[in-house]
Formats: C-alpha cells, structure tokens, sequence
C-alpha cells in the first residue's frame, strides 16, 4: 500500500510540475497534489488523510520553490483529515456525492493555504485573484476526481481485498 | 472508501502528529536551518528540469489549449500590440535623428560609455507551479554557472526582479510585480523616490519620495535609483509613467508606471553579476 501511494503521489508531483502550469484554466494552474490528498482522505479515511496530505503539502512547498516551507503540508494535512473524517461519520448515513466532496475540500484547502500564507508573510489571502483560484481549483478538482479516487482506492487497496479498483462511488 | 472501521483516537494520533509535523518544519524553515536550505536546493535541482521538460513537449497542445482558453485575451492583446507597433514604428522614425544626434554630441564631449556589468544569460525554465505564485520566476541557471542572490535580472526591456534563492542549476527570481519587493527609483528630474509592484499584470506604483513639486510628466523613464545601500545598481529601466495623481494628505505624487519588460512572456533573461553592497 505504501509503495502505491507513494508512486500514486510522485506522478502527481511530476504532473504538477509539468503539466500543470502548462494547461491553466482561466489563468488558475491546477493542483493535483491537493486532489491527490483530498482523495487519500476520501478513499482511506482521516489519518491516510493526514499521512498523504503531509507528503503532497510537504512537495508541492519544496516544488515552489519560494515561501515558507510546510504551508501547504499543514494546510492539506487538515484539509485531507477533514475530509476524511466527514466521510467516515456521514457515510454511516447517506452515500455522499464525493465529486462535491472533493470540490469542496481543494476550495477549503486552497482558502487554508490563503490564510496560512498571509501570517506567515506571503500576500495569499490578499491575492486580488484568491476567488478565482478558490473556484477554478474547485471545479477542476472535481472534475477530476473520478479519476483521481480510482488511483487512490486502488493505492488504499489491502491485500485481502481481491478487487477495489472501479469500485468507487462517484 | 473511508474505512469505517478504523479506531478513532489512532486517527486522532496520526493527524496530530502530522500537524506538528508540519508546524515543526515551518518553525525550522522560519529559523533559517541550513539542512532545509539545502533540501529546498536539492529539490529545485530535480524537479525543476522536469518542468523544462514538460514545457518543450507541450508547447504545441499548450498553444492550442491557450487558444481555446484565453482566446477573448488573445484576440485583446493581439488588437493592443497593433497599436503598439503602430506607435512605435512612428517613435522610431523620430528617434533615428535623435541618437545620430546624440551620438555625435556624446564624441564632442568625450563621455565616457555607461559603466558595463558582466551578465549572465538564463532562460525561464518553467511556468510557475501553483497560482499564488505569480511574482516568482525560476530560471535555469543557479550557483555553477555564476548566479548569486541578490543579483539584479533584466530583459533588454529593462528590470525583471531580483534573485532570491539559488539552487546549483536553477535560481528563484522575485519579480517587481512583487507588492514585497520595494525599489528605490529614480524619475527624469533626477528625483528619487521609491517603487514596488501591485501584483501581476498591474502597474508599478512609486508611493513616496517624489514631492508635489518634483517634475514629472507622463510617459517619462523611471529608472532604478542606485543609491548606496540600494539592492539594485543605478539606470536600470523600470518602465514609463502613466498616470501620475497628487496626494495632498501625503504631499506626494503617486505614480503608476507601465513596465518596461513584459513580465508576462518571459523567456531569456539576462542576470547582472551585481549584489548590493550591504
């Protein structure tokens, strides 16, 4: 599980660096290591979250390559241990349109990064462009995000389980 | 997906401690601990090929993705540089009597050619990786092939920013659209004020130092001031001014200034072997 994840994180990390700000959309590049967290938080509850959330915060802050390092491994450790637990607790009740969730959890991870960045100095919170960015990255996350969950439910996947893979409710 | 089974103060546990775990790495990358230093070089060191990479191969499915992105933005600059061209088709005619002139008086009195520092050529090696970083560059020249922090980065259009980290082979550029990067400039009449950006795509805004009474027109050079303890040598082109507005309150002019360099299609850059004295 823990080499799946981790090869299921690098390729974000080498798509985030490559292509992503390659293909903006309205200007907004994309943030794939932010999917990827949310989704760990989704497919393997709160503390996969927190886990997968620290290693794609703590590259996607070493990829800037400028601000304060581990800004973005807080905010989405949070963010991904949120969503995880939502889902642990609402699940029990109803089955949650996880595209929403995921939209949703990369606009509030995207707003933490916001706040954690304008106290630690950067101008983030104050960025004329910060709802654009929320948004966009929003929308793409949840566009994205069917496919992201197949890669995390397969990365969550345990020996035992013959078959997660296409599994995920989207 | 999320396994419900999982036992709650377990969970507990491991987001606390990846939270203190990343409060930790923010206290020590805040107290300028070496080891972070040189892992945030190495990492600019690996990944930022990667993204040179990427930028090669998909220029072509990148322009056409532009296209149909920002095609209402395209099709607006495309009308903007028309007229540019067409203005500076007519400024050149009129300038080609001014240098020949120019020339002949600067030989008349013996002036001495502008004082030369040796450059360093670069070229933007990739995009920026997330959006909130769009007063940042990096380029694909660091510590080895001469690139120190500090050191001044310029297009023939004038000023670009200033080196901020440097890794072995790549260095984090600090654009003047940086609200935090504060210059000290230096307006036709010799005046000196100081100047920092508004933000990308935004004008340059000198916010003091220039008084009511400091001659200033419209469409006049700034230019980096170059005072001593300055982080930038004198005579560098910022831009030009386009809008000057009087502040009574403050008794100073406030001027916005178009940049010179079109920060917003980068590619070579040139790095002055220049750091600032202090």
């Amino acid at each position: 599980m823990i080499a799946r994840w981790s090869l299921l994180v690098i390729t974000a990390l080498v798509l985030q660096v490559g292509m992503a700000p390659e293909f903006p959309v309205f200007g907004v590049v994309g943030n794939l290591l932010l999917l990827v967290a949310v989704s760990g938080g989704v497919a393997g509850g709160p503390d996969r979250g927190a886990i997968v959330g620290f290693c794609c915060g703590l590259l996607m802050d070493l990829a800037r390559g400028s601000g304060a390092l581990g800004l973005s491994a807080l905010a989405y450790t949070l963010v991904a241990a949120g969503v995880g637990a939502t889902m642990t607790q609402v699940l029990q009740m109803r089955r949650l349109p996880t595209m929403g969730i995921v939209a949703a959890g990369s606009a509030v991870g995207t707003l933490l990064f916001a706040v954690e960045g304008q106290l630690f100095g950067e101008r983030t919170l104050t960025n004329p462009r910060l709802m654009t960015i929320v948004v966009v990255a929003a929308l793409v996350n949840g566009a994205l995000s069917p496919l992201a969950l197949r890669f995390a439910a397969w990365a969550e996947r345990r020996p035992e389980e013959p078959k997660v893979l296409g599994a995920v409710d989207v | 997906m999320a396994n419900r089974t999982q036992r709650p103060g377990r969970s507990r546990l491991t987001i606390l401690v990846m939270v203190l775990a990343s409060i930790t790495v923010l206290t020590l990358d805040a107290k300028d601990v070496p080891v972070l230093g040189s892992v945030r070089s190495a990492a600019l060191d690996v990944l930022s090929p990667v993204g040179s990479a990427f930028k090669s191969a998909a220029r072509p499915f990148r322009n056409a993705w532009r296209g149909v992105t920002d095609y209402g933005d395209l099709e607006r600059e495309n009308r903007e540089l028309r007229d540019e061209i067409d203005e500076l088709r007519g400024r050149s005619e009129a300038n080609d009597g001014v240098e020949a002139e120019n020339e002949k008086l600067r030989e008349q009195l013996g002036l001495k050619q502008e004082l030369k520092i040796p450059t360093i050529v670069a070229r933007v090696a990739t995009g920026n990786f997330t959006s909130f970083d769009d007063n940042t560059a990096i380029i694909d020249v660091g510590s080895e092939g001469g690139v120190k922090v500090g050191n001044p980065v310029v297009t023939k259009g004038g000023l670009v920013g200033r080196v901020e980290r440097v890794s072995d082979t790549r260095a984090v550029v600090r654009l003047i659209t940086d609200p935090d990067l504060k210059l000290g400039i230096k307006v036709k009449s010799n005046d000196i004020g100081t100047g920092r950006g508004t933000g990308a795509g935004k004008p340059f805004l000198v916010d003091s130092g220039i008084d009511l009474s400091d001659d200033v027109a419209k469409k006049d050079l700034i230019t980096t001031a170059g005072t001593q303890d300055s982080l930038m040598p004198g005579e560098l082109p910022i831009g030009t001014v386009t809008k000057i507005t009087r502040n009574q309150a403050d008794q100073v002019q406030v001027l916005e200034v178009e940049l010179s360099a079109d920060l917003s299609r980068l590619d070579f850059v040139q790095v002055l072997n220049w750091v600032p004295s202090s």
